[in-house]
């Protein structure tokens, strides 16, 4: 199953105000819970914490918790005083804000974006990883600029 | 097939062929072949033109061939590769698999190119890719694991070449942070991965390997002697197919176990080629240029540098040794 279709689902949650939701898709299922009760699925749920805005570093090995419910990472994001989407650098790096250095940069404050698009490459030892927006909107903020090193879990882009 | 692959195809062998030859055979005109003979100029094949005796590529091109490949592979390893790609020309192997990864190439795929247009080197330059002469490959991986778990993946692929190449019997392999393979202090080969972070399934990584076999003279010539070939090394080489399938023996096996026990499964063995321990180095970053002691790696496959007494982590940068007031040496 598409992540952004568990994330689709996760909005629709909030929009809507419908308690829990179980889709299933041949083998695999999974159940989102408003009100973070035990989430049980098919599949491994441990990359979704990963993905999820959390104010912290969250270790690989959070699985068995539940999934952090919408409005908890509203109150988490705004306790760091960043309002909107928070996309955040998933391992040790550098930041690259360009394809190349000389080129125009991926993405400009102000810019519309589009999920899947690429935002920056953090590179760590010769390893690029391509960071996309995994939520359309505008880009607010860049919070780090090309060349800086930055740490797991630290903020680098905000989309509104 | 394009006339420049025919022209490439018929002179494959080593042997010069004469102009007439080869229009009669591929019917086409002797200014045809001129023309085209300044085209393989443009994809770094080397061509000695001799009056009377006609066009060579002097010693020959070998071919990328599935079949070949299959035979020098385990059947292990073989039926692990899920989707096999043996291109002619590609913009670079990386790029190329970045895009079947959309058609669900999944672990493991690869793909092995005669020769790269924009093959992909460090971020700031690219990998020279004369057409034939190397080795281009890269793999798809797939690890459950977020990319905080990939440190030193690229470390431990370098090693997974100096373990491939050990059936050689090479004295002098080393590796150079975090990326290069050297033979005396020059270059043989590099490493490049990249890597997609999919929520569901992990990452997947596409690993980028360039490994000279005969690099061409103009080439050697441009980059002053600092890179190297297995032709240098050995004096001769074998198939590149058999070379390709040692490298991809190395990977299949030291891959899963890279993604069980991490990297500090295999810094003691990454430590003892490396190339840069103890030595004095500086370490260009994007925005800063760090002078120091090579210490090492960590079990992170992070560089070690002591600057003024105290030890810093690096895990960005190009590394040169020697230092700014002395002229490099080794």
């Amino acid at each position: 199953m598409d992540i952004r279709k568990i994330r689709k689902l996760i909005e629709l949650i909030d929009e809507t105000g419908v308690a829990e939701i179980e889709i299933k898709e041949g083998e695999e299922s999974v159940r989102i819970n408003r009100f973070g009760g035990q989430a049980t699925n098919a599949i491994p749920m441990q990359p979704i914490y990963q993905q999820m805005p959390m104010p912290t570093a969250a270790p690989a090995a959070a699985s068995g918790q539940a999934t952090p419910s919408v409005a908890e990472n509203q109150v988490a994001q705004e306790e760091e005083g960043l309002k909107g989407h928070v996309i955040k650098a998933p391992m040790v790096g550098t930041m690259y804000t360009s394809p190349q250095p000389g080129t125009d940069p991926f993405v400009l404050v102000g810019q519309k974006v589009e999920v899947g698009d690429i935002l920056c490459i953090v590179e760590a030892m010769k390893m690029f990883n391509h960071i996309e927006a995994d939520k359309a909107g505008t880009v607010s903020a860049k919070l780090v600029d090309n060349g800086q090193p930055v740490e797991y879990g630290q903020p680098l882009f905000v989309i509104e | 097939m394009k006339r420049i692959d025919e022209v490439i195809q018929l002179l494959a062998d080593g042997q010069f062929h004469s102009g007439e030859d080869i229009g009669k055979t591929l019917g086409i005109s002797r200014s045809a072949i001129w023309k085209i003979t300044k085209q393989l100029d443009d994809v770094g094949i080397e061509i000695h033109r001799v009056q009377g005796r006609g066009y060579c590529i002097p010693g020959g091109i070998q071919f990328y061939s599935e079949d070949k490949l299959k035979q020098f592979l385990s059947q292990d390893a073989f039926e692990r590769l899920k989707n096999i790609a043996i291109l002619n020309r590609v913009n670079s192997t990386n790029a190329f698999l970045q895009e079947k990864i959309k058609e669900d190439w999944t672990s493991a795929s690869l793909c092995l190119a005669e020769y790269q247009s924009e093959g992909k080197g460090r971020r700031d330059r690219s990998w020279l890719s004369p057409y034939g002469k190397n080795i281009y490959m890269s793999l798809v991986w797939e690890f459950v694991a977020g990319p905080g778990a990939l440190n030193g993946l690229t470390l431990l692929v370098g090693l997974a070449i100096i373990k491939a190449l050990s059936k050689f019997n090479i004295t002098g392999l080393s590796l150079k942070w975090p990326n290069d393979v050297m033979w005396n202090g020059n270059k043989l080969a590099g490493v490049l991965t990249e890597i997609n972070v999919d929520d569901i399934n992990g990452c997947q990584a596409i690993i980028g390997i360039g490994l000279n076999l005969h690099l061409p003279s103009k080439i050697r010539n441009q980059l002053h002697n600092q890179i190297t070939d297995m032709q240098t090394i050995l004096g001769a080489y074998p198939d590149k197919n058999y070379i390709t399938a040692l490298i991809l023996e190395e990977l299949l096996t030291l891959l899963p176990e890279f993604e069980s026990k991490g990297f500090e499964h295999f810094v003691d063995q990454w430590r003892g080629y490396d190339h840069l321990l103890n030595k004095q180095i500086i370490l260009h970053t994007i925005q800063d240029k760090v002078e120091g002691v090579a210490q090492g790696v960590d079990h992170t496959g992070a560089l070690e540098i002591k600057v003024d007494g105290n030890i810093k982590k690096f895990y960005s940068g190009e590394a040169s040794i020697g230092s700014v007031a002395k002229p490099p040496f080794e």
